[in-house]
């Protein structure tokens, strides 16, 4: 069994899109991380993961196994919208 | 005042008949509903107005704020001539303008300090229209502790989000989706003691069509809510919708097993009459007169009891008595000698540790309070309340 996991990553929008492999280990709170790094997402704004395959928005504190991440799942990284 | 039935023009038409053929409408449990609305910003402002339209039988409004110049662009219940008026005393009257047949509380204060447990169970529904994850956390924490179902909205520039949280349901709630990084963004806020951090406010671009849009679903959600009839958002969920370009979804939060909000809701065992000279030693009698002992009663918000200067050579000392997160960080500079001061917390009361002098005022407990209490016999809950 194999110790990462190949997922397509994007933005909510679709703007910026990237397949990646990444350690089952990585946390969903990483993945955010570098997204908003590798895509210079604003940085005054939080982000979340939305596994599409079964519309969850994940904790962030946990690991894509734990997180029930598989292979080619999409991940859609949106931001919490904090203004009212 | 005198509650005057629905009016009834002379063609024998009524403000409700376009509700009246919805199939599934009921306009009595709208009139009977009760809904508090925490925040009197964009968001509250539509929110607030669709309310109204909708004949919401009782709406509280809480929010701190007056009305500035800038709120104009978005706040369909605010004109020039309310600058520098509370928020929610404006909205109260124009809302009145717009349906005279509801009634309408304006709470111009703080929702972490001035608003009870018990007055929130006053109410069917939180509408929670705020501006940063700290008071939606604040939120969270009370619709848990009071059991009360709450909605969050949330808008960007072209993008928002609504939420529902049911604290009668086994689903995630809002401390559930709080990140790390979240947390960190909040924390720096506050000194490491708690002490309020003199920082500049976040003002995040918004506009009024957005607001509207939102507003509009968290609305829609209520009626819903209020009406029994699913749909639109289960527990736990939230929708988010991006208008250029064009994305939109309903995502199910993942539940955190460590998450404390959950286990906030405990019914009231003992309830005491709200007097604010009560002092400690008559409360902490009260509850053992109910048959417990080894009474800790825990405060909902941590005071500064007395601040000291940790000068050997100076005197000072200052009764505070005020939540620590009100107080400033700067403040805790002497104003004798110039060196840092030390406090004394007070986050629960005991016969053996408390001041049983301290009263109700001391303590900053709002009417109709619920607090959590530890004792021998197990946890109870404290109910002081306000008879009229
Ligand atoms: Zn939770
Ligand atoms: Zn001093």
């Amino acid at each position: 069994m194999s110790d990462s996991v190949s997922i397509i990553a994007r933005t909510a929008d679709q703007t910026r899109k990237a397949a990646v492999s990444l350690p089952l280990q990585t946390t969903v709170s990483q993945v955010l991380e570098q997204a908003q790094q590798q895509w210079n997402l604003p940085n005054d704004h939080d982000y979340a993961a939305r596994l599409e395959r079964t519309n969850e928005q994940l904790d962030s504190a946990s690991d894509l196994a734990s997180a029930g991440v598989q292979n080619d799942d999409v991940i859609e990284i949106f931001p919490i919208l904090k203004a009212g | 005042m005198i509650q005057t039935p629905s009016q009834t023009t002379t063609t024998g038409e009524t403000r409700y008949d376009r509700h009246h053929l919805i199939r599934w409408w009921n306009q009595q449990r709208l009139t009977d509903a009760s809904i508090l609305v925490a925040g009197a910003g964009a968001l509250g402002n539509e929110v607030l107005k669709n309310l109204s339209l909708l004949g919401v039988g009782r709406i509280t409004i809480i929010d701190f704020d007056t009305v500035s110049i800038s709120n104009l662009t978005r706040s369909v219940l605010f004109r020039e001539s309310d600058i520098g008026l509370p928020k929610v005393e404006v909205a109260r009257k124009r809302l009145l303008e717009i349906n005279p047949e509801i009634s309408v509380t304006a709470i111009n204060g703080d929702l972490e300090f001035d608003l009870g447990v018990g007055e929130i169970q006053t109410h069917d529904l939180i509408l929670a229209d705020l501006d940063s994850v700290n008071a939606r956390w604040l939120i969270n924490q009370l619709a848990y502790r009071a059991g009360i179902p709450w909605i969050n909205a949330g808008i960007g520039v072209s993008q928002g989000e609504v939420s529902f949280f049911d604290p009668n349901t086994e689903a995630a709630c809002y401390e559930c989706s709080i990140s790390e990084k979240m947390w960190q963004r909040r924390n720096e806020r506050y000194s490491c003691q708690g002490l309020k951090r003199e920082l500049p406010q976040n003002t995040m671009p918004t506009t009024a069509t957005i607001a509207s849009t939102i507003a509009g679903i968290q609305v829609q959600q209520a009626v819903l809510y209020l009406h029994n009839y699913p749909g639109l958002l289960d527990s736990g969920e939230k929708i988010y919708l991006e208008l250029t370009p064009w994305t939109t979804f309903k995502v199910a939060i993942n539940r955190r097993d460590d998450c404390l909000a959950h286990d906030l809701t405990i019914k009231p065992t003992v309830k005491i009459k709200y007097d604010s000279n009560l002092t400690v030693k008559t409360i902490l009698e009260q509850i053992e007169a109910s048959g417990f002992t080894e009474v800790v009663l825990w405060l909902r918000n941590e005071l500064i009891g007395t601040m000291q200067c940790l000068n050997p050579d100076c005197t000072d000392e200052e009764v505070v008595n005020r939540p620590i997160t009100q107080y400033s960080e700067s403040k805790l500079v002497c104003p004798k000698c110039g060196v840092e001061r030390d406090f004394e917390k007070i986050s629960y009361l005991s016969k053996q540790e408390s001041n049983l002098d301290l009263t109700l005022q001391d303590l900053k407990l709002p009417d109709n309070e619920i607090l959590h209490c530890e004792t021998a016999q197990g946890n109870i809950a404290v109910q002081f309340l306000t008879i009229n």
